[in-house]
């Protein structure tokens, strides 16, 4: 059976009355429970959709935050004036075109692969999640939010209604991503950092690494170590900077990539980020 | 510019374009039901016992009981069942059909099909094979075939020789990634078995069809439907899905139709030869390359296929465009218990360019001289003979091809600028692909025909060669209706259609212009001679060129009737933080002799380069325990648009003397020279040797880090 609810409350009321799974784009579920083509695919249990709902369908921006509805599509985002290019970044090498089409935040974020790839941004802009159920909300860091590798602190009644990203300016912004090819591709590695230099001291920054471990790595003492250092004085520090990283950065073997490679091309991107891009 | 090449509007364009086109599985006849193949999850067993549920109404098993004749698919050996009976060789090997009206409760009964396996330990490799013992896979030996040749003195050259330069190259899987998978709909109206679906060659599956039923042929009808790619893979493939789904048709005396998942496609079907190359090269005191010794060793598969053919093309192209006038050459092709290997655009002839291109750049490294000097001081011309001793009739210009490659590439500068900037290069190759059937065997084993049909002023075109997207219903009606001097439009030609196309052969080996374009540019010229009768035919047969022998005993004489010659420069700057190679471009210069339509080349040298290039980077395609690990599109990566670097390529005029209007085969060659090209600037750019292909990030990572 599936539901097909007219608006957010009835959807939270459809969530708390039934077992279902919720179904925003489709693009992580129509992928992973595919069946014989020409039968229907193998939800493991009803389906919620939610895709259509009009009232998550915006984008707020102002001073402080931008909010993003849970039903706003990556092309919706990309093709809004209001967002700083730097975070269209990551966004824009998302699958592809048709996939941007219909892919969502709110997918990525509670289909909580480590390779997901709007990951890395969300945890580096320090964003939070707010999810509903019919009792209320709650609003959840996106770090503690994402527990593991495909897990959320998602409750069986809750739908994620919308991604707060704080509206910040920064001197720096990185981002990059290893993919398997240019297009619809997973990531083996990936790498969004932003930091802020004033007057050749770093008085902010943020490193998130994908692709490395159970979910993305922020290694908040190595940034703690970096705020306050002149940008000059970076490259004196990198050694024991990215030994810390490389202690935290546990990959996996799969058949897209290695251990090895993982670990060594992100060491390689945040020294790139650190003492290249900061330095200039 | 010839007028023929002038480019034209493709016949096929509006129907594909518009989304018209009905392919295999879009077409339902009424009262069709659905087939789906049951396959081993094993690599190697024999087949205990095998349960069954009990099946609804309408449901059917299809299994080696219901085969009327013979339990085999006939390609060169007889060893493929149709349907495995007592022993399983690969993993998706075939064990029954299971065929009714809804797809959900076939996939029912599939989850409820047990079968007992005695597991027999597998060979997954060459090195097993080529130390494993009884039981064999094939026969009592460990290997398919394994083949031989000489020319000139080889021994007394070796004991003159004063150096040895000897290399080990490795070459992966690579799947055809065709868009649309394996696709048949079999109906059987009670006399007349008709197959209709994707492929490349509907006679195969016509002599499939006769072996497994005993059939007369006049009972069996194959019709090709649009089709989505194929790229060798729906060669000989077809007929085992074709074959199946004629038994069920049979049984269930309703229209079947069969069409594979992208899982099940990629994880069963025939996928390009893993390969071994050994070369070594016998150098006299004055440096000269006097001798070659060469070793070709193929991963056939579980069956033998195409597994002889493709190793005669591998070790007849292996010596490369050069004229060394002493060779010892040996090839293998090993059974395995992994998935059959088979036909794929290059057809044995990319693992070969690649290790002969590869071991001419270490020569002339070890050397210290110019690549391509080195290269040009070997090229064979015309009148020399070929590695199997046939003599070359025809000018060839490989020396006007490299030149062209070198000046559109700026490869001189670029190559010794390269030398000092780090992460850059730039590399080179010089190729050949033998167009048409090996040997004589256009003459001896296909004997193609083509028919032309005249009523009154319009002109219909017969032959058994398939639209495959290369664009074949363009360029033989380009063809017919120059030779006969009238408007195109006047001349028609449809999808093939066994009941009355003759057997003009199979849509491969870059034979369909060179050999069926110019059969029915002679078939045409008979009918201008007759053009004042109203209606009539002509089918016109083909004659072995008697300039050409060929003896396949000794592998002597001219391997292929023509050639086709082309060059590569691809250059590339490897990412320094990611080890990513950025391909900033390819060039490339053919004689394909006269070009019948200049787009329709045009896209098929840009479609094989970067088939090419997936080959040589991305396709990364490993078995383990025999299963394949990239079987999805996710996993198995092929280049995107985005991949695609900036294409430059040029043809040299050098008219065939063969081929109509001067032309020579194509779908083949754009492939074939990539790897080398690239992995050369590879090579380059991070001065480390690169010997084997796909060339990875992770690859290039472990090569800089040593
Ligand atoms: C060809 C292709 C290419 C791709 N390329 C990329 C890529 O480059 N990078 C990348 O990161 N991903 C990629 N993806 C994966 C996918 O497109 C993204 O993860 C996308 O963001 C998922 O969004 P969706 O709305 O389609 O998710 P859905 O499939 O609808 O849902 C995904 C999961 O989240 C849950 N869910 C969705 N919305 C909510 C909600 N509001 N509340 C609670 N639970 C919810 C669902 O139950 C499900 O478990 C690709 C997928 C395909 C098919």
């Amino acid at each position: 059976m599936s539901f097909r609810p007219a608006s957010l409350s009835e959807a939270l009321l459809i969530r708390k009355t039934n077992d279902v799974m919720v179904y925003c784009g489709g693009s992580d579920v129509m992928i992973k429970y595919r069946s014989w083509s020409g039968t229907p695919a193998q939800f493991p249990k009803d389906v919620l959709y939610i895709g259509h709902l009009k009232e998550l369908k915006s984008i707020d921006v102002n001073d402080f935050e931008i909010t993003i509805g849970a039903t706003v599509s990556y092309a919706q985002f990309l093709q809004d004036e209001r967002i700083p290019i730097e975070y269209k970044k990551p966004v824009e090498q998302i699958g592809s075109v048709a996939i941007r089409n219909i892919g969502t935040f709110s997918g990525n974020i509670c289909n909580a692969s480590p390779a997901g790839d709007t990951l890395t941004m969300l945890y580096a802009l320090n964003a939070k999640v707010i999810v509903a159920s019919t009792v209320g909300k709650r609003e959840i860091a996106i770090e503690n939010f994402i527990t593991g590798p495909g897990s959320t602190c998602l409750k069986n009644d809750e739908i994620l209604t919308h991604i707060i990203i704080p509206n910040q300016k920064f001197s720096h912004t990185y981002y990059y991503k290893v993919g398997t090819r240019k297009a619809n591709a997973i990531s083996k590695v990936s790498v969004f950092a932003v930091a802020d230099v004033v007057e050749h001291r770093v008085t902010d920054i943020r490193i998130a690494v994908g692709s490395c471990g159970p979910t993305v790595i922020r290694l908040k003492e190595a940034e703690a170590k970096i705020i306050g250092s002149n940008t000059s004085n970076i490259e004196s520090m990198i050694y024991s900077l990215l030994t810390m990283y490389d202690d935290k950065i546990v990959p996996i073997d799969d058949v897209r990539s290695t251990k090895v490679y993982r670990s060594k091309v992100a060491l390689n991107l945040i020294e790139t980020f650190l003492v290249k891009e900061l330095g200039q | 510019m010839n007028k023929i090449s002038e480019s034209i509007k493709r016949y096929d364009f509006e129907d594909k374009i518009h989304g018209k086109a009905v392919y295999t599985p879009d077409y339902h006849p009424e009262g069709m039901i659905y087939a789906k193949t049951f396959r081993s999850k094993v690599s190697r067993a024999k087949i205990l016992s095998i349960q069954i549920p009990s099946l609804p109404a309408d449901y059917f098993i299809v299994d080696h009981r219901d085969i009327p004749a013979k339990n085999v698919i006939p390609v060169v050996f007889d060893d493929q069942p149709v349907f495995a009976v007592n022993e399983v060789n690969y993993i998706g090997e075939p064990i029954l059909l299971v065929a009714g009206p809804e797809k959900s409760v076939i996939l029912e009964i599939m989850n409820k099909i047990n079968v007992e396996y005695q597991t027999i330990q597998p060979i997954l490799n060459i090195e097993e094979a080529e130390s494993c013992s009884a039981p064999f896979i094939f026969k009592e030996q460990p290997h398919f075939v394994h083949y031989e040749y000489h020319k000139g003195n080889f021994e007394d050259s070796v004991k003159r020789a004063k150096r040895v330069i000897s290399d080990e190259f490795k070459t992966g899987y690579q799947e055809q990634a065709y868009l649309e998978t394996q696709s048949i709909l079999a109906t059987y109206d009670g006399d007349t078995i008709c197959i209709q679906g994707s492929m490349q060659c509907p006679y195969y599956i016509v002599e499939s069809l006769e072996v497994v039923l005993g059939w007369d042929r006049s009972r069996i009808r194959v019709i090709q439907m649009p089709t989505g790619g194929a790229f060798g893979g729906k060669e000989d493939f077809p007929s085992i899905p074709g074959v199946h789904a004629a038994l069920a048709a049979i049984k269930s005396k309703r229209p079947v139709q069969l069409v594979y998942e992208r899982q099940e496609d990629i994880q069963c079907s025939t996928k390009r030869h893993p390969s071994i190359i050994q070369i070594k090269s016998f150098l006299d005191e004055n440096e000269e390359i006097i001798a070659r010794d060469i070793e070709v060793k193929l991963d056939g598969g579980a069956y033998a296929g195409l597994s002889s053919v493709v190793l005669q093309r591998t070790i007849f192209s292996v010596a490369g465009c050069y004229n060394v006038e002493n060779l010892f050459v040996r090839g293998t092709a090993y059974a395995t218990n992994n998935v059959v290997s088979g036909a794929f655009r290059g057809f044995g002839g990319p693992q070969a360019f690649y290790a002969i291109e590869m071991h001419m750049e270490n020569i002339a490294m070890q050397l210290r001289t110019d690549p391509i000097q080195l290269r040009r001081k070997y090229f064979v011309k015309q009148g020399d003979t070929s590695s199997t001793q046939g003599k070359f009739h025809d000018p060839i210009v490989l020396d006007l091809i490299t030149d062209e490659v070198i000046t559109l590439s700026d490869f001189k500068s670029k190559r010794s600028r390269f030398e000092s900037e780090k992460l850059k290069g730039i590399g080179c190759s010089v190729f050949f692909h033998g167009c048409g059937f090996t040997g004589a065997g256009e003459a001896e084993l296909i004997k193609p025909k083509v028919r032309l049909k005249k009523l009154k002023s319009e002109v219909e075109i017969f032959i058994s060669n398939t639209e495959i997207g290369q664009g074949v219903l363009t360029t033989m009606r380009k063809i017919v209706s120059s030779a006969l001097g009238i408007p195109i439009e006047h001349v028609h030609h449809n999808y093939p259609n066994s009941h009355d196309c003759p057997d003009s052969g199979p849509t491969v080996a870059s034979r369909t212009v060179l050999i069926v374009g110019r059969l029915l540019q002679d078939c045409a010229t008979e009918m201008k001679k007759r053009w004042n009768e109203e209606s009539f035919e002509i089918i016109q047969n083909y004659a072995y060129p008697s300039h050409l022998s060929w003896d396949n005993q000794t592998f002597k004489g001219n391997a292929y009737p023509d050639y086709s010659w082309g060059a590569n420069v691809v250059e590339v700057e490897i990412n320094a933080d990611t080890y990513e190679v950025d391909v900033k471009g390819i060039w490339a210069v053919y004689d394909i002799g006269t070009p019948i339509d200049e787009k329709i080349v045009k896209g098929q040298i840009e479609g094989g380069i970067v088939q090419g290039l997936g080959y040589a980077t991305s396709e990364v395609l490993e078995t383990k325990n025999g299963k394949l690990s990239q079987d999805t599109f996710t996993t198995y990566i092929i280049p995107s648009s985005l991949d695609i670097p900036p294409i430059f390529s040029k043809l040299v005029e050098n008219p065939s003397t063969m081929g109509p209007f001067g032309a020579r085969g194509l779908g083949e060659i754009p492939l074939v020279g990539i790897a080398p090209a690239l992995a050369s600037a590879v090579q380059q750019a991070i001065g480390k040797r690169i010997t084997k292909i796909p060339i990875t990030p992770e690859d290039i990572l472990k090569e800089v880090q040593l």
